[in-house]
């Protein structure tokens, strides 16, 4: 092993091109990047056979892309900008989840369908009760969640969120969890979920919520979006 | 995190305060907009790369629906993560292209178009007429050509993996069990005509 070569390098020195044009299988991808993270000569090769793949491309017969398919994209992204505005000046900067340069880790809930709501939920009181230390903010449904009960518990570093009579979300929706710090961007959370059929539901909320300003939930697709693309919800001031 | 030239900002700024100068803007400054979320920056990259974008995943998928689907995915996922662009490692082009090769593939390996048919790339239905001799739209099919020659430099076995690969999506496992050929010569060959490839170009001064 050599200065520039990492650990395991012989063993995957073949590899840099299957990795270049996509062609590695899917379990061989992670165990490749994490050789490649700690090898400088894996890196070098792959930013020479890279620049070769970057120029296939080219070679493909040229076709226009149907105009409604612009229309279709353009739309969705002035929904979204829309959504992003409103929700405030930071809003547009909030941090992306990482997908790997291949095949990302992608959140996997489970998807339940059934009648379209529109949920919100409006700002919460906050209560204290409960032991020392613990501290409850009560969240109620609008719209067609009019009917639901969500309740914030914030326990020394501990975060969760219980619901009652929480509907379903829209088809191929479920709920997602945002936090915006004071003064700063809405951050996406990994918190996804949708209610049990009795309508409750509990989750657990990262850490950081203690030092947010404020928590959202609103639907989104089962994979969860970087960015809000429905209504951005209520907000619970913490 | 934003990369950016010392005042660039400002440019940028100064732009935006007219709809129509954003025209003029280089993608990657474009892309500090779309960061920003500025949907008007968004769609003039749309504008400058859904051409390239679609016709590889017709290319990869063979079907306008699953060309479309693929797309849209990849156009709204560099909308969606426009922050991850890194100017250090490529063109906006290259970026775009690279998502949607990724999402491509996807489609491939779940299965949904799998059962293709191949694209016969002499057929002309749906191809693009010939676009106004613009000196970039020249020198995109200079560079087309300059890689097709290049291509068709290679020995045939070795254009055989890098298209199965690419353009079909195939690991180099399947790839193998599908030539009746050891997985390590499979790599090879890729290797050997990346190789070539990138030097072939060079010698020709694509840089894309």
């Amino acid at each position: 092993v050599t200065a520039r070569e990492g650990y395991g390098h012989a063993e995957w020195a073949d590899s840099v091109a299957a990795y270049a044009l996509g062609a590695l299988p899917d379990r061989e991808t992670e165990a490749f990047e994490r050789h490649l993270a700690g090898c400088a000569a894996c890196r070098a090769e792959l930013d020479e056979l890279g620049s070769a793949v970057a120029a296939l491309p080219a070679s493909v017969p040229p076709r226009s892309a149907p105009p409604e398919l612009r229309g279709r994209v353009l739309a969705e992204v002035g929904r979204e900008a829309a959504l992003l505005h409103a929700a405030g000046p930071d809003a547009d900067a909030a941090p992306v989840r990482q997908r790997r340069p291949r095949w990302g880790a992608r959140w996997v809930v489970p998807a339940l369908a059934t009648a379209a709501l529109a949920a919100a939920f409006v700002v919460g009181d906050l209560i204290g009760h409960g032991r020392p230390g613990t501290r409850t903010v009560e969240l109620a449904g609008t719209g067609a969640a009019r009917g639901a009960q969500m309740r914030l518990v914030l326990d020394d570093g501990h975060v969760s969120m219980t619901a009652a009579h929480l509907p379903a979300p829209p088809r191929g929706r479920v709920y997602m969890v945002w936090l915006k710090p004071h003064g700063g961007a809405l951050r996406p959370t990994s918190v996804l979920f949708v209610p049990r059929a009795d309508g409750t539901a509990t989750v657990a909320l990262p850490a950081a919520t203690e030092q947010m300003d404020q928590v959202v939930v609103n639907t989104e697709p089962p994979g969860g979006s970087p960015r809000p693309t429905t209504a951005p919800v209520m907000t619970a001031r913490i | 995190v934003i990369r950016q030239s010392p005042g660039s900002e400002e440019r940028v700024g100064v732009y935006l305060s007219s709809a129509r100068d954003i025209h003029r803007l280089a993608d990657e400054e474009l892309m500090q907009l779309v960061r920003r979320a500025d949907p008007d920056a968004f769609a003039v990259v749309y504008d400058r790369h859904s051409g390239a974008a679609y016709s590889l995943a017709y290319r990869m998928t063979g079907t306008p629906g699953a060309a479309e689907d693929v797309t849209q995915e990849a156009f709204l996922s560099v909308w969606r993560s426009g922050a991850r662009f890194d100017r250090a490692r490529g063109s906006v082009r290259s970026w775009v292209l690279g998502i949607v090769h990724n999402r491509a593939i996807d489609a491939l390996r779940r299965g949904k178009v799998r059962d293709r048919p191949r694209v016969d790339d002499g057929e002309a239905a749906e191809r693009l007429p010939a676009p106004e001799d613009t000196e970039l739209e020249v020198a995109r099919r200079e560079e087309a050509q300059a890689v097709r020659r290049a291509m068709d430099c290679l020995p045939p076995d070795q254009v055989q993996v890098v298209e199965l690969a690419y353009f079909g999506g195939f690991s180099h496992t399947e790839i193998a069990e599908m030539l009746r050929t050891p997985v390590g010569t499979i790599k090879g060959r890729m290797r050997l005509a990346l190789k070539k490839l990138r030097d072939r170009l060079a010698e020709e001064a694509v840089t894309p």
